[in-house]
């Protein structure tokens, strides 16, 4: 372990077809370099979260989608990086459709955010590009017809310190990205 | 083939032959359970012993394929669940939605 800055950098093909290549790739990387080598839930909670970054670039990436790893010595931070469609929502309560960045932002506001049919996340609006997925409320299915048939962001969320997603303006890309604290 | 069918009575026993279940097969998944259901099938036990990465796009499809049994009151047992997957329907909560069980004998018992 070291006090430098490590980095992984990884291309992705724009269809995936072999996720396991990739998810040891990145896990070999943290066993080596990160004080995640000898937490095994952690590490396969960081599995998890990767699988979940390769499929998102599979489904919304479009192509020239990098995956980076940058190690330091109290954090692993993971960045799945992509030019394809901006994230958007709709604010449960107000019915507001969101795509970032946001014009006029005001400011800062936690919301209930609707991201698919039946499958909401809590986030904070943190700026006019940013927002943070916060930690989801622990809720039993009353039926069948209430459970949603996603749960990529939510499963990152669960697996992961921080959890951020960024529009880059000036570069047109999306960036989301997830940290792991010592 | 990415499923072997092998069939006890009335019940389904589908083995996943997938060491990555993805967003690669999720509609594939989806349609071939949905195919079994249109042809009057309703109870099925997923063997999922080959599965080492699941990720949520495959777990979305095990939920629809579970709410197209259950709107023809059929039931799906999930059997033989790694670590890391289970971690998954956990983290979901998918775990108290299913109906886990270690053995395909356990499962068959189940639906007796």
């Amino acid at each position: 372990m070291t006090n430098k800055e490590i980095k992984l950098r990884i291309e992705l093909p724009s269809q995936i077809s072999n996720y396991r290549e990739f998810i040891e790739q990145c896990h070999d990387f943290v066993v080596k370099y990160s004080f995640l080598n000898s937490d095994f839930k952690r590490l396969s909670k960081f599995k998890l979260a990767i699988m979940e970054l390769l499929t998102n670039s599979s489904k919304h990436g479009n192509k020239n989608c990098i995956l980076e790893i940058i190690v330091s010595k109290k954090l692993v931070e993971v960045r799945k990086i992509d030019a394809g469609l901006k994230f958007s929502f709709k604010d449960t309560l107000t019915a507001q459709d969101y795509t970032l960045p946001i014009d006029p932002f005001s400011d800062p506001v936690k919301i209930n955010a609707l991201v698919g049919r039946n499958y909401s996340i809590n986030i904070a609006i943190v700026s006019n590009a940013k927002i943070e997925f916060l930690e989801p409320i622990k809720v039993d299915y009353l039926s069948i017809d209430y459970i949603p048939e996603n749960f990529g962001l939510m499963v990152i969320r669960q697996c992961v310190d921080k959890f951020y997603y960024t529009y880059d303006v000036e570069r047109s890309l999306n960036i989301f990205e997830v940290s792991f604290q010592k | 083939m990415n499923y072997t069918l092998q069939k006890l009575g009335d019940v389904n026993i589908v083995t996943v032959e997938l060491v990555e279940a993805s967003l690669n097969q999720a509609d594939e998944f989806k349609n071939y359970i949905y195919s079994m259901v249109d042809q009057g099938e309703t109870k099925v036990a997923l063997n999922l012993e080959k599965v080492l990465y699941m990720d949520s796009s495959f777990i979305g499809a095990l939920v629809a394929g579970l709410k197209k049994l259950l709107s023809k009151n059929g039931e799906m047992a999930l059997v033989n669940i790694g670590s890391d997957v289970l971690a998954l329907f956990e983290l979901t909560r998918l775990d108290k939605v299913f109906k886990v069980y270690n053995s395909v004998d356990e499962a068959l018992k189940s639906f007796e």
